[in-house]
């Protein structure tokens, strides 16, 4: 693989962003001493911030690097079904001020699920979400290494570990203030570096030339029925909903929200993320005009932007894709750990443990985190992409389980259970027997019916009062 | 900048040395083989969504000794060229410098491929023995049918979420 | 039948637009917030 960004240049801009994040990440965040901040900011998030921290959040390395690899493999469909991956976000949005108003002290999504349909769902929603979590912090980490290996040649290991040692150093430093406000900056990063490569690119190349050179000689990417994306369409859709209904990421941010802000941040942030895939991805469709031969898919993005844009087309992606793996690795750092901590820790280990001792678990358990990480991704796993897939079945079974409990009184709390154990297992017995873009289709399709069906035959009475539980 | 000029400089150098080279004792470009990760699929394997990718492996005589890899050394730089003929259409695709490429947005049909390398000159060496691939897209009404589903239930979510977002909300749950 | 190259056109300005609008949503609200001191 050729490399396109000069090993020194790409290490200097490595340890410049890392100190850049460290130092800010300690500033923001060193006066958050107390639990309350540093879980959860105190609780009182502002809209700016909070519109920044969910959409930086969700712009991943897979947005960046992944929405030009579908556009050159599934062609149109392929980057507007990612755009669909914001419909999680905005469907979010009211469910972010309702948890919030349901649960004024909660901590974690998994209190939620104890707190509404008891100890079964609860351990299951746990294993759920706990595999999801390692398999979107390994995909992070990979990501990491292979972006800087692939642009610069600079080593896997020592890629990974450099971006996986600074998110795990300032996310210890300061808590989610420190997440949430290098989030804002790696955000105004993200979208103007990809709206410059994206300016750039078309002033390179013309649109219409890209169409006719695409209808030539790789017309299915032009097709409006093109089987695969079709069928790819609904299951992004549902994958990208079950990940956000179920992730404590996104439940620590309705619980560290100010009252009001929930609504309108996580709505702000759905409508932002809607265009980043397409600037993203269409850069990828003038690869053919440019007659660029592309080895594989997954490097297509980083090839296109440095043939376009040269060196500094390189560099630009190289800072994009840092941040976008910054921000949503310290994230889900913060995230797991407080759901490792509140679900795991307290609830079955130490129910008595003061808020001080919760506050050094939580340090404890980010560095564990970043280290488990570490060693799955250095073992180089060569599946690792394949997990992240495979998560799609058990997170999509939860979404009607989530949302039905949130919004009606008589969910059935063991439907609930079973909707997720049955819809996880029928959408992996789906991603091997018809493929991995079947999964969490099925898995969201099995769940919703379990959930109706028993709510219909045997309602249970639920008082929402009992979601109100004091930590003390 | 000055990587971009430093860069250019051993580009040159590199082309300069192998037409020196090539005069006295390199043979020009080497014969390549292809395969493609599809054709490990089974025989009846085909593409289902119209992507294709083809591997080419430089002879062995170029393996470094010590290792065993067949790479595409800088002091060569060997491009490539893939020929992609279905029925009597013929096309050529510039594959750069890589020892793969990615193909996509490829219809129904039977393609036959071959693959060559040029030198620095672009003087071509031999085609490789071709290989025949298949792409048989999802029948479209299994993907309407995927799609239908899917639509159901994110429009029963949304209901969900939107009608009891209206019945919930009062003054102090904003 | 394929996508014409208007969708195309349309898709991707509209994209880059929005995109570009983005940050000044962002640093406007940032100023509003801290103004009001509802920062976090």
């Amino acid at each position: 693989m050729t490399q396109i960004l000069d090993s020194a240049v790409a290490a200097w801009l490595l340890v410049g962003f890392s100190v850049l994040w460290v130092a800010l990440g300690y500033v923001l965040g060193r006066r958050s001493k107390e639990l309350d901040d540093f879980m959860l900011a105190g609780r009182k998030v502002g809209l700016a911030l909070g519109s920044a921290t969910a959409m930086a959040t969700w712009v991943t390395s897979n947005t960046t690097l992944v929405a030009p690899e579908l556009a050159y493999r599934l062609g149109i469909w392929g980057m507007l079904g990612y755009s669909l991956g914001s419909v999680g976000l905005l469907l979010f949005a009211p469910m972010a001020a309702r948890i919030r108003a349901l649960m004024p002290s909660g901590y974690t999504s998994g209190d939620f699920i104890r707190l509404r349909f008891g100890k079964a769902a609860w351990r299951i929603f746990l294993v759920v979400s706990l595999l999801y979590s390692f398999g979107w912090l390994v995909s992070l980490g990979a990501a990491g290494g292979v972006l800087i290996e692939s642009l610069s040649g600079i080593p896997f290991a020592i890629g990974a570990t450099t971006i996986l040692v600074i998110c795990v150093l300032y996310t210890l430093l300061g808590g989610m203030k420190a997440v949430i406000g290098t989030d804002y900056v790696q955000t105004i990063i993200i979208v103007i570096g990809v709206v410059i490569v994206g300016c750039l690119t078309l002033t390179v190349v013309d649109l219409d030339h890209v169409h006719s050179e695409l209808s030539q000689a790789r017309p299915k990417l032009l097709d409006v029925l093109m089987p695969a994306s079709v069928m790819f369409l609904f299951n992004n859709l549902l994958f990208g909903v079950g990940e956000i209904f179920h992730s404590n990421v996104w439940w620590s941010r309705a619980f560290a929200f100010d009252r009001g802000v929930g609504f309108k941040a996580y709505l702000l942030a759905g409508i932002l993320w809607i265009p980043i895939p397409i600037a993203a991805g269409f850069i990828a469709l003038s690869a053919p005009a440019l007659g660029l031969g592309i080895p594989s898919a997954d490097h297509v993005g980083p090839i296109v932007a440095a043939k376009i844009l040269g060196t500094g087309g390189a560099v630009l992606l190289f800072v994009v894709v840092f941040s976008a793996i910054a921000s949503s690795l310290d994230s889900l750092l913060a995230a797991t750990s407080d759901l490792v901590v509140e679900d795991i820790y307290r609830r079955h280990l130490r129910p008595a443990a003061s808020h001080r001792e919760l506050r050094r678990a939580s340090s404890f358990v980010i560095v564990l985190l970043g280290a488990l990480t570490w060693t799955i991704c250095i073992l180089d796993l060569a599946t690792l992409a394949q997990i992240l897939h495979l998560t799609g079945a058990l997170v999509a079974s939860t979404i009607w389980p989530i949302a039905a409990g949130l919004y009606w009184r008589r969910t059935n709390p063991a439907g609930a259970a079973g909707a997720i154990l049955l819809g996880s297992v029928g959408g992996l017995v789906s991603y091997y027997a018809i493929g991995f873009y079947t999964a969490a289709l099925v898995g969201a399709t099995i769940s919703m019916i379990v959930v109706v069906v028993t709510t219909r035959l045997r309602p249970v009475e639920f008082d929402w009062d009992q979601l109100r539980e004091s930590h003390t | 900048m000055k990587v971009v000029a430093a860069w250019m400089m051993a580009a040159l150098l590199a082309s300069a040395s192998a037409a020196q080279g090539q005069s006295a004792t390199l043979p020009g470009p080497p014969a390549v083989s292809l395969t493609s990760p599809l054709l490990d699929a089974g025989p009846d394997a085909a593409s289902r969504d119209g992507n294709l990718s083809l591997l080419w492996r430089l002879p062995d005589s170029l393996a470094d000794p010590a290792s065993g890899r067949r790479s595409n050394p800088a002091a060569t730089r060997w491009s490539f060229q893939v020929e992609e003929r279905i029925g009597e259409v013929s096309t050529m695709i510039d594959a750069g410098a890589y020892l793969s490429t990615a193909l996509s947005g490829r219809e129904d049909g039977v393609y036959q491929y071959r693959v060559r390398a040029l030198d620095a000159d672009g003087t071509p060496g031999p085609w490789s023995a071709p290989i025949e691939l298949r792409v048989n897209h999802h029948p479209l009404w299994l993907a309407l049918l995927f799609f239908a589903i899917g639509g159901l239930v994110f429009l029963a979510t949304a209901t969900l979420i939107v009608a009891g977002h209206r019945l919930s909300r009062d003054p102090s749950e904003v | 039948m394929i996508f014409p190259l208007a969708v195309l056109e349309v898709m991707v300005y509209a994209a880059l637009v929005v995109s570009a609008c983005a940050p000044v949503i962002l640093l406007v609200l940032l100023y509003r917030d801290w103004r009001e001191g509802r920062l976090w």
